[in-house]
């Protein structure tokens, strides 16, 4: 059989709402276990099927069924899922039967009601109805076959997020159909249903998380009453499918569905009052990481051209010397030695441990690509016959995927050979790739074949963990840019088949089994990779994870991947790909990341600029001299995109040099240089606002960048507009709304204006964000749509009233400044005095694994609070709640905005501050003081850092 | 042993604007992709104003049938738009199948314009003639022996091909990828058997003499019926033992 029995299957021919699907239909018995959480079902002829449903917290449950005859459900094997337990201790989970056909399965928080006759799921909230079956249909499959799937009903007004990572500038998946199945997918032209291309959802892409959220913010009908949210997850790594309500094959009005081709139908849903809910149980569920460096959150850039330490040091002192904040520096395969992964080339980058020293000097963190193919070309760069000690290792682990195909009994003793394509070397890239020669026109295609970890296994993923330690103990390396995470190789495949462009699907690979209660591996099975392929990524980054943090436990470690698959969270960052430099593209960037939000990933973005050339690349490139001429992107599309980044989680510009011959800001003329660092060093000095938002996310799940529902969950007025608000517009956090503009003006033909509409949620008022470099304007109340010009130099920004902003001093990298003192922001509006409501402001040495280790660190929440009994009086409240951490600056500055008179008196815990009269003397003031600003309407206010709980007072 | 790349894979055939014809995968009978640049036939700008229509022409021997099939533009779209600025082309690309037995390709196009002018692409005439090296040779040795004597100046390199019988020479061009400033050599292989099954290629008796721990990477030319094809493993040359 070739791999052509595993065909890839559009969305539209996966179509469990045809006839021919069976249904569970009655239930001959059941049982629950000794826990009393679990059900078993047994039905179907001779009673050979069972599923279960397991309750695993108050509001979730697990149904899991496997299509065959006589399944046991006694081990586990999903990479995706670390953490049943959702509030299992002391829930008391009852049931009745109210009539013979009919199980209630109550856990307190809802009931789940099974029909028996036929098998029917219904969630209830107290009386509410809140998730059901689609009527007749629910759990699907085809015997003797292994596909699965499983029907709902979708409420009239419901919306669905999350399904990370997908093309489309829609953020809602209402009326989409799409395909998961991991691949290398360039400039996002793999196949679809429709024109491919950036915006069409249906294609797949390099990550696959198969998490629905439902948001019903307004429920009607049969499912009437208080707002709710649900979510439902597939874990299923063969090629998985969701549809909602898209009638690309049939009726499917009302009614979605989630399926795969092969494996169990293994599902989790959870229910909650709104989507917060939904995503700290599936991040519960699938995990979530520690807190990342904070260098993380500044600004990268990283190039596939970078190929010499010249390039390199080219791009990291203009850097400098542009005064543009830049923290990460991310070379490609050009880092290593003729294609071996996990080496360096000193022939191109000579003495590069003094090379990376001098860079960390200077501010810069290293990164380089680690794909997961093993070359077995035996010439080093220098075209000699050397060993290669990484090859070598994995070998010895027999850590290497045998080309043995399915079915049969013949079990190849070679590996499997495969190879990955690097592009061409255009005669800019003056250095040898034995033995690679250049064409007749001086052009060399880049390529190396290669053999692959079978990572399924855990002494593969031991063994390609340990190969690190080179490049992080003798290199200097920092973090991982770990890429063709599908694996992306260079199949050679006619195109009809090259959504495979990865492992033939045939190709057998270790799954291992575990027990359930002790994680213990019990059994390791030969899959093909059909069954297998979305979870590759997955032991992938678990393996480097693991790797890493082994080598150097003492710092804090990141991974930033191509792909991943539900759970990848846990261990790497995701950017989105092989982008274009197109505004296709910088539409899909918003929908995209906030997506990935919505389905447990918190830090996400796309290659700023576009990594691959396109429509908005205004010239052909060519080598000229040695070098590349032209590839040029777009200048207003490069300023766009820079600023966009700005706001979201991953922030690297990143392109093809090979193709391109710059796109690093300060390359391009003013006022392109000008108008990005605007937004990097605004990046930089709201630092900690995203340390604290990844900080949140590490205790409920709630993404560092939010869709406006998610923070105005009853504000209908957010999906005004056609959905446009929602697409285009974003938190960060809780309270700062930017709605960038994402289109061509400037040198658009004819130009026209850059103005856009933006709508400020109801319920609060907001103001024009100033950035402390002008007073603020009069608040806007919520609800409002304003038609907003932002030229080149400017991003639509507002902060909602009453906010608490804490932003620090400006940086060129993060910890460039040994002492940085914070400016606590605090905006007029309604109090924030209760704990809820207050700020919660995180601080740790943002490196080191101290605060994961030893708890050092440091939790505050900041409330403010506006009194008026006689006269006005602003209050500021700092409060440490976890206080294990001292960050090295003495002092903190509180910004009392909104102070368009000066205070008559500030106070601290009582005592009267002196109004030092101007900055620099606040500055050099050696004890509390304050003093107005009156051009920009702030009182300022030093405090030093030296009182667990302290209460600062402003009188006008 | 020599990895040789993308055997047994289904065959793609693509020609190239810059008047590339490559050839990749195996020869296994059934699918061949055919991609094929139409700026090999037309300009941009006549793309932009003028209907064309691209015919492909393939002559499988010795079997002697023909394939042919028009390559239709996308219409409404005018190949200035899709071959954009950026050097991105455009191809056109469609299947047929190899029959079993077929050993060489011979391949054609032909484009008529709406001025009822027809222009070529066939190698002046004489059309493009494909092979592929992973059915007609098999590399049974390819190898640097060491010399017997440490004081020799010298190793060598040592070849032994089997090929179809058709085949009428074999050259080895060859470099040192451990020197890459030497020049490459071309060897011509020795014919030192010839069956109705096949033949057998080495090299000069005694060896190709390369410098002592000489690193040789190689590809191959070799001719049939006076044409001349090349196996460069797919790109990624030969190294040799």
């Amino acid at each position: 059989m070739s791999s052509t029995a595993f065909p890839y299957v559009y969305p539209n021919q996966f179509t469990p709402n045809n006839s021919g699907w069976s249904t569970v239909g009655n239930i001959a018995s059941w049982s629950p276990d000794s826990t009393g959480r679990r059900f078993t079902f047994v039905f179907g002829q001779n009673n050979a099927y069972s599923l279960y449903i397991e309750v695993l917290g108050p509001t979730a449950y697990r149904l899991r069924f496997t299509p065959v005859a006589g399944a046991t459900y006694a081990t586990e094997t999903s990479t995706a899922v670390v953490h049943r337990d959702l509030g299992v201790v002391g829930l008391k989970v009852s049931t009745s039967q109210p009539n013979a056909q009919t199980l209630l399965i109550n856990t307190g928080a809802i009931t789940i009601q099974v029909a028996l006759a036929p098998f029917y799921v219904q969630v209830y909230r107290g009386g509410q109805l809140i998730h059901q079956d689609a009527p007749g249909q629910g759990v699907l499959y085809i015997p003797g076959q292994q596909v699965i799937a499983i029907m709902k009903t979708a409420p009239a007004g419901a919306t669905y997020y999350g399904l990370g990572e997908k093309a489309g500038a829609a953020l809602q998946k209402n009326q989409f159909t799409y395909s998961f199945f991991n691949f290398d997918n360039y400039t996002y032209n793999g196949p679809s249903e429709g024109q491919p291309g950036p915006l069409n959802p249906s294609e797949p892409l390099y990550c696959s998380i198969p998490v629905l959220v439902e948001n019903d913010p307004a429920p009607s009908g049969a499912f009437a009453g208080s707002p709710f949210a649900t979510g439902l997850f597939l874990d299923n790594c063969g090629q998985t499918f969701a549809n909602v309500s898209a009638n690309d094959y049939s009726d499917m009005d009302g009614k979605y569905y989630l399926g795969g081709l092969y494996n169990e139908l293994d599902t989790y849903f959870f229910a909650g009052s709104g989507i917060p809910d939904i995503l700290r149980q599936y991040t519960t569920l699938t995990g979530r990481s520690p807190m990342p460096p904070r260098y993380v959150f500044g600004f990268h850039q990283g190039a596939y051209g970078y190929f010499d330490r010249y390039k390199l040091s080219a791009a990291a002192n203009a850097y400098r010397a542009a005064r543009i904040p830049c923290d990460g520096l991310h070379i490609d395969v050009d880092f290593q030695d003729n294609y071996r992964t996990f080496t360096h080339s000193e022939m191109k980058f000579p003495h590069t441990k003094e090379l990376f020293d001098d860079l960390h000097l200077i501010g810069f963190k290293m990164s380089t690509n680690i794909t997961p193919i093993i070359t077995t070309n035996p010439l080093d760069q220098e075209g000699a016959k050397t060993p290669y000690a990484q090859r070598d290792a994995l070998i010895a682990a027999n850590a290497l995927i045998y080309n043995t195909r399915y079915p049969g009994s013949y079990e190849d003793p070679n590996p499997y050979l495969g190879g990955v394509n690097y592009g061409i070397n255009y005669g800019n890239n003056p250095y040898p790739y034995p033995p690679l020669r250049p064409n007749s026109q001086g052009q060399t295609p880049l390529a190396a074949p290669g053999n692959y970890p079978d990572f399924g296994l855990t002494i593969a993923r031991k063994t390609w963990g340990q190969q690190y330690l080179d490049l992080i103990q003798n290199v200097g390396l920092d973090m991982i840019w770990q890429d063709m995470t599908c694996p992306a190789i260079d199949a050679n495949l006619p195109p009809s088949q090259q959504y495979f462009k990865t492992f033939p699907q045939d190709l057998m690979m270790a799954q291992e089994e575990t027990d359930p209660v002790t994680g213990a591996v019990v059994a390791v099975n030969y899959l093909p990779n059909a069954q297998l392929h979305n979870s590759y990524v997955n032991n992938l980054l678990g393996a480097t994870w693991a790797g890493i943090n082994a080598i150097a436990p003492q710092r804090r470690n990141f991974i930033i991947a191509r792909g991943g698959y539900a759970g990848m969270q846990r261990y790497a960052a995701l950017w989105t790909g092989d982008s274009a430099s197109s505004w296709d593209f910088l539409n899909i960037n918003i929908p995209e990341v906030l997506n990935l939000g919505l389905s447990g990933v918190p830090i996400s973005g796309c290659d700023i600029g576009g990594f691959a050339t396109g429509s908005g690349t205004t010239s052909q490139s060519g080598v000229v001299g040695g070098t590349v001429v032209g590839g040029i992107t777009n200048y207003e599309l490069l300023t766009r995109w820079m600023q966009v980044g700005s706001f979201l989680p991953w922030y690297r510009n990143h392109y093809d040099g090979y193709n391109k011959q710059f796109q690093e800001a300060f390359a391009y003329g003013e006022p392109v240089p000008t108008n990005c660092r605007t937004y990097v060093e605004l990046r930089y000095t709201m630092m900690q606002v995203y340390y604290d938002a990844m900080y949140e996310w590490t205790q409920t799940g709630l993404p560092i960048c939010r869709p406006l529902f998610l923070n105005e969950p009853q504000d209908q007025g957010v999906y005004g507009n056609d959905n446009y608000y929602i697409n285009s517009q974003f938190f960060v956090g809780g309270d700062f709304l930017v709605a960038p503009i994402l289109f061509q003006a400037v040198t658009a033909t004819p130009p026209i204006s850059p103005t856009r509409d933006l709508y400020l949620p109801a319920g609060s008022d907001w103001y024009a964000f100033q950035n402390n470099e002008a007073p603020l304007l009069g608040a806007v109340q919520g609800g409002s749509v304003i038609a907003y010009t932002a030229g080149l130099d400017l991003v639509p920004i507002y902060v909602r009233a009453g906010a608490i902003m804490p932003f620090q001093e400006l940086e060129q990298w993060v910890g460039q400044l040994p002492e940085n003192p914070l400016t606590i922001n605090c905006y007029p509006g309604p109090d924030r005095w209760t704990d809820a409501q207050a700020y919660r402001l995180y601080q740790d040495d943002g490196i080191t694994q101290n605060a994961a280790n030893n708890a050092e660190y440091r939790l505050s929440r900041i409330y403010q609070q506006t009194l008026t009994n006689n006269g006005t009086t602003r209050q500021i409240r700092i409060a440490r709640e976890t206080d294990n951490y001292t960050p090295p600056s003495p002092f903190n500055y509180i910004g009392i905005l909104g102070s368009i008179t000066s205070a008559k008196q500030v106070s601290r815990d009582g005592t009267t501050l002196p109004n030092v009269g101007d900055p620099d003397s606040l500055q050099a003031s050696a004890v509390d003081a304050w003093y107005w600003n009156q051009s920009l309407n702030i009182v300022f206010v030093k405090i030093h850092d030296n009182r667990a709980d302290t209460l600062v007072s402003a009188s006008y | 042993m020599q990895l040789r790349q993308n055997a047994g894979a289904r065959p793609q055939i693509t020609f190239t604007s810059d008047f590339h014809e490559l050839v990749q995968g195996d020869l296994v009978p059934g699918p061949c992709v055919l991609r094929y640049d139409p700026l090999r036939l037309v300009t941009l700008g006549d793309a932009a104003t003028e209907n064309h229509h691209i015919r492909a022409h393939v002559r499988f021997h010795p079997v002697g049938v023909e394939w042919h099939c028009l390559l239709e533009l996308p219409a409404g779209l005018p190949l200035a738009d899709l071959a954009d600025v950026t050097g991105q082309g455009f191809m056109l690309t469609t299947t047929f199948d190899i029959p079993a037995g077929c050993d060489a390709l011979e391949v054609w196009f032909s484009c008529t314009h709406d001025d009822g002018q027809t222009h070529w692409d066939s190698d002046h005439g004489k059309n493009h003639w494909l092979r592929f090296g992973l059915a007609d040779i098999a590399i049974k040795t390819a190898k640097v022996k060491p010399a017997v004597k440490k004081s020799a100046p010298q190793d060598a390199l040592e070849f032994e091909f089997s090929t179809r019988p058709a085949v009428d020479s074999v050259n080895v061009r060859w470099c040192l990828a451990n020197a890459p400033k030497a020049p490459r050599v071309v060897t011509s292989l020795v014919c030192a058997a010839a069956t109705p099954a096949g033949k057998t290629w080495t090299a000069p008796e005694g060896g190709i003499p390369v410098p002592k721990g000489a690193v040789v990477s190689f590809d191959v030319v070799y001719n049939v019926e006076g044409r001349a094809y090349t196996d460069d493993n797919q790109g990624r040359w030969y190294i040799a033992d």
